[in-house]
């Protein structure tokens, strides 16, 4: 194996990989990447792996002489991020399964492990596929990743629903408080009927690196989707990435949203987002949970804060309000995080009672439904 | 120690429910209308008495008096049975009412708490007519009357409220306070109790004027630490902010004897009197502690304090009555004469009563129904 490629290249591919990498590998291949070096496409292609996802990027690079090699994926990422930005040559050595790294600044070498023993990723021979745009998925995972729960012991809901009818996509996750739905209209090319109902659970994980290399994605082609009862594979171009399914079946989430509201607050969503910011300082220090107070005579939302031993806050928001005055009590992280998604200048906000779920969705072009349970005051 | 003077001028706001608990039960009960009726235990339980319906108050019958001596009283007295659950909630929806005209709301108990309406959320200037709204709304949303007293501090606020008892409404103005609280007899004060009110009387102070000829020195000799607050409230002055977030600490009851007491058996009958009390206190504040603490003033002001801590919390009247008792025979000094006694709950378990925030959850159950649009 030999090739010589821009050290900032191999940098950016490897820490995209190594974003996979186990730090406590089953088996010790696993804490390696994969090298595999075409000289027939002058390519090289990156391999991390941590059995439940993988990771696979491809580069040009001058190749001189083909070869496969797995190398320790946080050693080598260090010391390649570290190296002079210019033209870097690695050469496997004589010896068995080692490297040497070679730049101006002087020459490395790295042991590693023959690929032999590196596990193939999944490949997924009959299951369905379907085409994803990359503004209807980065939408997607935009207004629904934050909503996943963090609790390992609620698997399904670790990971983000992807339901697919033709011509919708919708995204939709939960972690029990609250629940983001995000509905796009996918306008990917043509769609016979065998392309695929989808309705699967993908860990959020692996959709959080999804989201990032799509963010460098710089190809207009859309994603290819394949994906059976057990996997999926994105696949961008000349990256891929592959994740196990979540396993379970996903709530039924839609008869969760009310059909019906009593109370309907228009406000804009920028000063409904600067006023909780300013109050969630108190809010953070004690239990996060702000009061939202509705007034419809002044036609104005109250967002206030009660800290105990700490302090209070109150800030007035003018809004259209119709319906009957409310307090509703919110954790204001839940908040936040949903405002900040919902992206359109106005918001509305949809509720029953203080003890019903309230739901906020955008006024624009944007599909999406953000339902937050209150938090109840007792006393 | 004039700060209060160069402060602009506060609006404070006392209300007090007219006894509270009776008054809730013969709204509730009509046979109890009219009647003479106490609410606390009854004297087969050796028990106390936690409100006195007015009737019952003709009869010269008290709160913390024992049921057995009220039934002497008033031979036709009715016991009722304490539904705290109701007066917290009564008391829940009054101090809503009062949230709709200020923030600065400081409960003392489940019937009484100091407002302050120096900036109030209606903008009404006059104090007086917050007073009167609010007891207006109390009456219609429950039924029970209040009495208010409005004022400049909280001192005054109290003694007001107390002035024109039941159903009344009692200012006292700036520039009344001093020849107001020069001509309050010593125990009408609030602070002040019957024994050391009795300790005044013998040093020739009857009245606001005669404490006020004392020098604040002379006052924190005679009656340590607290005469630092008799020489300001003789002044009409009071500095303390109405807090709203007041954090109990501990909840008590002492008692000063006048005689002391002198034998053992006084002293655990007085105990499980104070027990009583602490043990509906913990009713109505719905916690327990896990540290009681007994404290013993002897006639020559020697006083100790001796405490017990357990990994349960005290709850329960006669379990703090039990453990009072214990550690007073364990600690008393058997030759000394005793003038006061006070049992204690501190180490305060969280209050579930105490606003309690539940983060609702959505129902995930898995259902039969597949999603669909």
């Amino acid at each position: 194996m030999k090739f010589v490629c821009p050290q900032s290249e191999l940098n950016t591919h490897l820490s995209l990989v190594g974003r996979v990498v186990p730090a406590r590998p089953s088996k010790p291949v696993l804490s390696n990447v994969l090298i595999k070096v075409d000289e027939e496409k002058q390519q090289v292609t990156l391999i991390g792996f941590d059995e439940t996802m993988g990771i696979q990027t491809s580069f040009k690079a001058t190749v001189e002489e083909p070869g496969e090699l797995t190398l320790p994926a946080k050693l080598l990422e260090s010391i390649i991020a570290r190296l002079p930005s210019e033209d870097i040559a690695i050469q496997e050595t004589q010896e068995d399964a080692a490297v040497t790294i070679t730049s101006s600044s002087g020459k490395y070498e790295v042991r590693g492990l023959s690929a032999e023993d590196y596990p193939s990723l999944p490949v997924i021979e009959d299951g369905q596929a379907a085409e994803l745009s990359i503004e209807a998925l980065l939408e997607g995972l935009k207004g629904a990743l934050f909503a996943t729960s963090a609790d390992e012991s609620k698997q399904v809901l670790t990971g983000v629903h992807l339901m697919a009818e033709p011509e919708i996509l919708e995204f939709a996750a939960t972690d029990g408080h609250r629940l983001a739905v995000v509905r796009t209209s996918d306008e990917s090319g043509d769609k016979d009927d065998s392309v695929a109902k989808m309705d699967v659970t993908v860990p959020a994980k692996a959709l959080r690196d999804l989201e990032r290399m799509l963010q460098t994605y710089t190809s207009s082609e859309p994603i290819a989707l394949k994906f059976d009862r057990t996997q999926v594979i994105f696949e961008l171009g000349d990256q891929r990435l592959t994740t196990r399914l979540l396993e379970g079946q996903y709530p039924n989430y839609r008869q969760l949203i009310p059909k019906q509201f009593e109370r309907q607050v228009t406000i804009d969503r920028k000063l409904l987002m600067d006023a909780l910011e300013r109050i969630a300082v108190l809010a953070d220090q004690k239990n996060n949970i702000v009061k939202l107070s509705l007034d419809s005579k002044q036609q104005s939302v109250a967002v206030s804060v009660e800290a105990q031993e700490v302090g209070s806050g109150r800030e007035v928001v003018a809004a259209q309000i119709s319906g009957d005055d409310l307090d509703i009590a919110f954790n204001v992280r839940y908040l936040l995080d949903g405002l900040k998604a919902l992206g359109t200048n106005e918001v509305q906000l949809q509720c029953n009672t203080a003890t019903s779920p309230s739901i906020f969705v955008p006024l624009g072009e944007v599909q999406m439904t953000y339902l937050v349970m209150p938090v109840q005051i007792r006393s | 120690m004039e700060r209060s003077e160069t402060l602009p001028l506060r609006k404070i706001i006392h209300v007090d429910m007219d006894a509270f608990y009776a008054s809730v039960e013969q709204r509730d009960v009509p046979a109890y209308r009219g009647q003479p009726i106490v609410v606390g235990g009854t004297p087969e339980q050796r028990g106390a008495v936690a409100a006195a319906s007015y009737e019952a108050r003709k009869f010269g019958i008290r709160s913390a008096m024992p049921a057995r001596v009220a039934r002497q009283r008033c031979p036709h007295l009715i016991f009722v049975k304490p539904r705290f659950d109701v007066y917290r909630e009564v008391s829940q929806r009054v101090r809503a009412i009062f949230a709709r005209y200020t923030e600065l709301i400081e409960p003392l108990s489940l019937d009484e708490a100091y407002l302050d309406v120096t900036h109030n959320l209606i903008e009404e200037p006059s104090a007086i007519a917050i007073a009167q709204a609010i007891r207006h709304d109390i009456y219609q949303e429950t039924q029970l009357t209040a009495s208010a007293g409005v004022s400049i501090n909280k001192f005054l606020a109290k003694i007001a409220s107390d002035i024109n008892k039941p159903d009344g409404l009692c200012v006292i103005r700036p520039d009344q306070a001093a020849a107001f609280v020069e001509t309050l007899p010593i125990d009408k004060f609030h602070g002040i109790g019957r024994v050391t009110a009795a300790k005044m009387h013998q040093l020739g102070i009857h009245t606001g004027a005669d404490l006020k000829q004392w020098s604040e020195t002379d006052l924190v000799s005679k009656f340590g630490k607290v005469g630092r607050f008799y020489f300001r409230v003789a002044r009409g002055q009071d500095d303390r902010p109405v807090n709203p977030n007041r954090i109990r600490k501990s909840i008590g009851a002492e008692k000063s004897f006048s005689p002391d007491l002198e034998t053992r058996s006084q002293m655990v009958a007085a105990l499980s009197q104070l027990a009583e009390r602490v043990g509906q206190r913990v009713q109505e504040q719905q916690r327990g502690g896990h540290t009681l603490t007994l404290k013993v003033k002897y006639s020559d002001y020697r006083q100790v304090t001796r405490s017990h801590s357990q990994a349960q919390p005290l709850r329960a009247t006669g379990d703090i009555q039990q453990l009072g008792a214990t550690l007073l025979h364990q600690h008393l000094d058997p030759q000394a004469k005793v003038r006061l006694l006070g049992l204690a709950l501190s180490n305060l378990e969280p209050r579930p009563s105490e606003i309690q925030y539940v983060q609702l959850a959505l129902d995930l159950t898995p259902s039969q129904r597949p999603n669909s649009c």
